[in-house]
């Protein structure tokens, strides 16, 4: 067998079958919505999908232990991006979380991930410890993590940076640390979360968590999306009313119906059979993302890995908890189904990266 | 280099990894199943729920108004119909630029530009700036191809015969009901069924009515035939008209009925007005004058009288009665005739209209006897014509008559009647002696024009005997044929039973009877052996030189007659001719009580049911303080609606109010465009 059917022979092609089924779903879901709004947004998806699809090739092709080098690069240009976009960012809604480019639009935090991820599993790879990390350790990586944490917060984004904090966390949990590291941070991680509430969250960002406690109190202002939400899904029924039926997201009753809210309209459209199997390809690609792990041939493709499965359940369990009215409502996308090029193109390399794991894991 | 760390087999570090991945893997399906659960939750056991939720927010339900059946003459000719029409609305929110779409529109809609500039840029989502606008109108609007403002078709009231029978029709609301007459009054038929549509809205609040679907032929309102004939109807108006204008008069009445079923086939006045455009005319002229208008008859009473007592058999047609030679005293007062005859029949009572006669006969058949008779012929009740507004007239109980009370009633002063009461005792007269319903609708038909509901003509009660009607038709005639007073309402080929009335009215003012104050009136019936019209004619006060009603009102009885008489189909069988003579006669009638000038009745508030009148002041463009003093100077009690200045009044300038009475006084301030007259008919 030669070394470049050796290869293709390690194509995750379960992976890229995944990918396009739920390309496919969500650019039939977004049809729903923008013919009702008189928009093409469902085109526009299809065609930041082509490119993604091409983006994870790219990310593919090249060795991952070349993007092991290149990650502190990475992460350095993210880090000014960040920086950037609270000075020269485009204010929508009172937060500054996108740069600009004159033809489109784009949204460093969705970087931020890719660039921890991988600065994260170089970081490992570099300085291994058998015997454990210890508190010493930690301040490296909390300083890897915490930076862009806190830049996206100042956006603000607090979706992105609790995002930032899981997919760290996830990765983090991985390797081994001393006892003593261990009760310190989660001593440190209750005696501040207080301090959090009071100091750093912001009024509104409080109203979203306490409106999951008492929805009905607010019906117009935090409570709507959450109320309207709710609404959608639950007329949605077992089946759901059918493609391009739905009255209360294509409606226009729910806003943001093609962004943060796009699961709210499949599940109305296409009910709890349909919201199912839409959940059961994420969680195939993200058995598929921790079986990499397990296959790939070092740290550090392990750490990408887990990196990525975690980026992927992470996105998966904030948006749907916010659709679905367990999780506060924070603009957190789903995966390759909600509209957005930043967003579309970061997973799409995303799942590059498990690919080119995958294609350069140990043969057994 | 370090090995993979997540290895499940392998060289490097097996064991405790391995144990991580299988909890991270199970912890994570756990958070999965928990969407999965919450799913299940909201779409599957709460969905009826939610569902439920979700129909009340787009769902909403629309009630609508079908379309108002038309109105018809005899002859199915329409009256009143309705059709679309374009409005022109406006949805402001959506308005960037008020100024600059006000700009575009300000010179093609009929709407004031301070008033369009407002309603543009208000923040409503709907707004009509023009209803009903004409079709060129709303091309041009089109033209304009603004997003912001466009065109929807609207049910619009048409009376395609404008003027005519416009007080009887009445008119109907921009929103489809009936506000007066007979739009009014059979509204319940009329008007559209209301039916909801189930219309779909979005969470902007944009709604989408479902078109089609709508059963409109079904709830379209029925349609109503009358029992007026259009042509007949036409003939009276104009004539009316012409002679009202030759004369200078204040208006006129015209009713003409067919004697045996009691069928309006005319309800003619003066001032008329166009429903199409109600709000241009004055409230005052909305009302239907032939039933609301009461009046003191004058000698149109006399044959009535003269009825009685031969159908009392207490006098021959041929009985001979003294007159005095033209001067008797009675009751304290002295009575004059014109016409100084020394003997004269009782048919010549009716033929010179003797006051002297009519007063011998009255004292002979008593007050009681009178009384029974006038109830009889419908004095006193209504009609039951089925129009809202209907006045009894006044007749009081007979025990309340005075001895000089029982002379004046006697040729027609001290009671008061409406122009169809006397129009229907003629029509006793005409018939045979039977007492008719008036009839004004025929039926109720439906879209396809069959017959939902038919009215019958009614017979109520027999008055007198046909030898007595007979006999008083031959009394009538007399009264056209030469030497009498009503020469002039003769018909070419036809014998004219009809009487003059010439009535002195009271001046609101001095409560007195007023010599320059005059209604004149003809009521008579044609052929006169074989009646198929009953005519009346009141028209008041004229200006000209010779102010009688053979001067006056029986002109308008003859063109009427001789227009309508072919309609019917009779034809000209005898061999009277229109005015075969200019022999200079003496056509004056009596005039009344000259010695009474000022009658006690009308002081007492017996005939007018209030102690006094008074003569409304014309208040327009007043502020509110100079209303209040006029009002208190006046001692009238003013209702006022609104701020600014007086633009409108009810009852109208000129108008008699009763002491009692509420002027309703509406201010307003200069520009505005609300609806005036609606704020009347409303304040009604």
């Amino acid at each position: 067998m030669t070394r470049a059917a050796a290869a293709v022979g390690r194509i995750d092609w379960p992976i890229i079958g995944l990918v396009v089924a739920l390309g496919a779903i969500s650019v039939v879901n977004l049809h729903s919505t923008s013919v009702a709004a008189g928009s093409e947004v469902y085109l526009r998806h299809l065609y930041w999908l082509l490119l993604g699809l091409g983006v994870m090739a790219g990310v593919a092709a090249v060795d991952y232990r070349n993007l092991q080098r290149m990650a502190p690069v990475f992460y350095g240009g993210v880090v000014v991006l960040l920086a950037l976009v609270l000075v020269v960012g485009k204010e929508v809604n009172g937060s500054r979380r996108w740069l600009d480019l004159g033809f489109v639009g784009f949204q460093p935090s969705e970087l931020a991930k890719l660039a921890v991820i991988l600065t994260l599993a170089s970081w490992f790879q570099r300085y291994p410890r058998p015997a454990g990390y210890g508190l010493r350790d930690l301040l490296p990586v909390g300083a890897l993590l915490g930076v862009p944490m806190f830049l996206v917060l100042q956006e603000p984004d607090l979706g992105h940076t609790l995002m930032l904090l899981f997919i760290g966390g996830s990765m983090l949990a991985f390797e081994k640390f001393e006892r003593r590291a261990m009760v310190t941070v989660l001593l440190a991680s209750l005696a501040a979360a207080p301090v959090l509430w009071k100091f750093v969250l912001r009024d509104y960002q409080k109203d979203r968590i306490l409106t999951l406690v008492d929805a009905e109190a607010d019906t117009h202002g935090a409570g709507w999306h959450a109320r309207q939400s709710r609404v959608a899904v639950g007329s949605g029924g077992v089946l759901g009313k059918g493609h391009g039926d739905g009255t209360q997201v294509a409606g226009g009753f729910l806003p943001e119906n093609h962004t943060d809210f796009v699961f709210a309209n499949l599940a109305e459209e296409h009910g709890f059979v349909g919201g199912a199997v839409v959940l059961s390809l994420y969680l195939l690609i993200i058995l598929g993302a921790l079986r990499s792990a397990s296959l790939a041939r070092d740290k550090f493709g392990g750490h990408v890995a887990v990196g990525v499965g975690a980026l992927v359940f992470w996105h998966v369990i904030m948006n749907m908890g916010m659709v679905l009215n367990v999780l506060p409502v924070t603009g957190v996308t789903l995966p390759l189904m909600s509209y957005g090029g930043t967003s579309v193109l970061t997973v799409m390399a995303a799942m590059g990266l498990l690919l080119n794991i995958n294609l350069r894991r140990t043969v057994f | 280099m370090a090995g993979n760390v997540f290895r499940r087999r392998g060289p490097v570090e097996p064991g405790a990894r391995k144990g991580r991945m299988l909890v991270v893997s199970i912890l994570m399906a756990g958070l999965f199943l928990g969407l999965i659960v919450r799913s299940w939750w909201l779409q599957v056991e709460r969905h009826g729920h939610f569902a439920d939720r979700s129909a009340r927010q787009h769902r909403t339900t629309v009630t609508l108004r079908a379309p108002r059946g038309p109105v018809f003459d005899r002859e199915r000719t329409l009256l009143a119909e309705t059709a679309m029409w374009p409005s022109v609305y406006a949805v402001p929110r959506a308005i960037e630029n008020p100024a600059e779409v006000t700009a575009k529109l300000k010179d093609i809609l009929p709407v004031d530009e301070e008033v369009l500039a407002r309603r543009l840029s208000s923040d409503k989502a709907f707004v009509w700036l023009a209803r009903h606008v004409r079709p060129d109108v709303a091309e041009k609007v089109e033209a304009l191809g603004l997003t912001t403002v466009a065109i929807r078709p609207e049910p619009r009231r048409l009376y395609p015969r404008r003027n005519l029978a416009g007080a009887l029709l009445g008119f109907a609301g921009i929103e489809g009901s009936g506000l007066e007459g007979v739009e009014r009054d059979l509204d319940r038929y009329l008007q559209g069924r209301e039916y909801t549509v189930e219309a779909l809205r979005d969470g902007a609040g944009r709604f989408a009515l479902p078109t089609g679907g709508v059963p409109m032929e079904r709830l379209t309102g029925y349609g109503v035939v009358l029992t007026i004939d259009a042509r007949i109807q036409q003939v009276a108006e104009d004539s009316l008209r012409n002679q009202v204008r030759e004369m200078q008069a204040k208006g006129g009445v015209v009713v003409v009925m067919d004697p045996h079923n009691g069928d309006i086939l005319a309800l003619a006045q003066t001032p008329d007005f166009d429903p199409n455009a109600f709000r241009q005319a004055a409230a005052d002229d909305w009302r239907n004058r032939a039933i609301t208008d009461t009046l003191e008859p004058g000698s149109t009473m006399k044959p009535i009288l003269i009825s009685a007592a031969l159908d009392l058999n207490k006098t021959r047609p041929d009985s001979v009665w003294n007159g005095y030679k033209g001067r008797m005293r009675v009751a304290g007062f002295t009575l004059t005739d014109t016409h100084a005859e020394d003997k004269l029949t009782t048919l010549e009572i009716i033929k010179y209209s003797s006051n002297i006669g009519t007063v011998q006969v009255a004292q002979r058949i008593g007050r009681e006897a009178y009384h029974r008779y006038l109830r009889a012929f419908g004095f006193g009740e209504l009609s039951g014509l089925g129009v809202r507004g209907e006045q009894v007239g006044t007749l009081r109980p007979a025990q309340t008559w005075r001895p000089s009370e029982l002379a004046t009633m006697s040729y027609g002063y001290g009671l008061s009647v409406t122009p169809i009461q006397m129009a229907r005792a003629y029509a006793v007269i005409a018939n045979g002696g039977n007492l008719v319903q008036p009839r004004l609708v025929q039926s109720v038909v439906d879209g396809q024009g069959k017959v939902v509901e038919a009215f019958k003509p009614r017979v109520l009660r027999r008055v007198v005997r046909a030898d007595v009607t007979q006999a008083v038709t031959e009394g009538l005639v007399m009264v056209t044929e030469n030497g009498g007073t009503g020469r002039r309402a003769r018909v070419p080929g036809h014998a004219v039973a009809g009487k003059t009335g010439t009535a002195y009215k009271v001046n609101p003012l001095t409560r007195k009877y007023d010599h320059d104050m005059i209604r004149t009136s003809f009521a008579g019936f044609v052929p006169a052996r074989d009646p198929r019209l009953v005519i009346y004619v009141a028209i008041d006060e004229p200006q000209n030189e010779k102010r009688y009603g053979g001067v006056v009102a029986a002109p308008v009885f003859s063109e009427v007659a001789r227009e309508a008489l072919p309609y019917l189909g009779v034809e000209a069988t005898e061999a009277y001719t229109a005015d075969d003579s200019f022999e200079e006669i003496d056509e004056r009638e009596h005039l009344g009580p000259e010695a009474q000038a000022r009658p006690w009745w009308f002081e007492a508030g017996l005939l007018t049911g209030a102690p006094s009148h008074m003569v409304v002041p014309d208040l327009n463009g007043l502020p509110l303080a100079d209303v209040v003093r006029r009002a208190a100077e006046l001692k009238v009690r003013v209702q006022v609606q609104g701020a600014g200045l007086v633009v409108a009044q009810r009852p109208s300038p000129g108008a008699l109010l009763p002491a009692d009475g509420v002027l309703t006084v509406v201010f307003d301030r200069p520009g505005t465009d609300d609806d005036h007259a609606a704020t009347l008919a409303g304040a009604q």
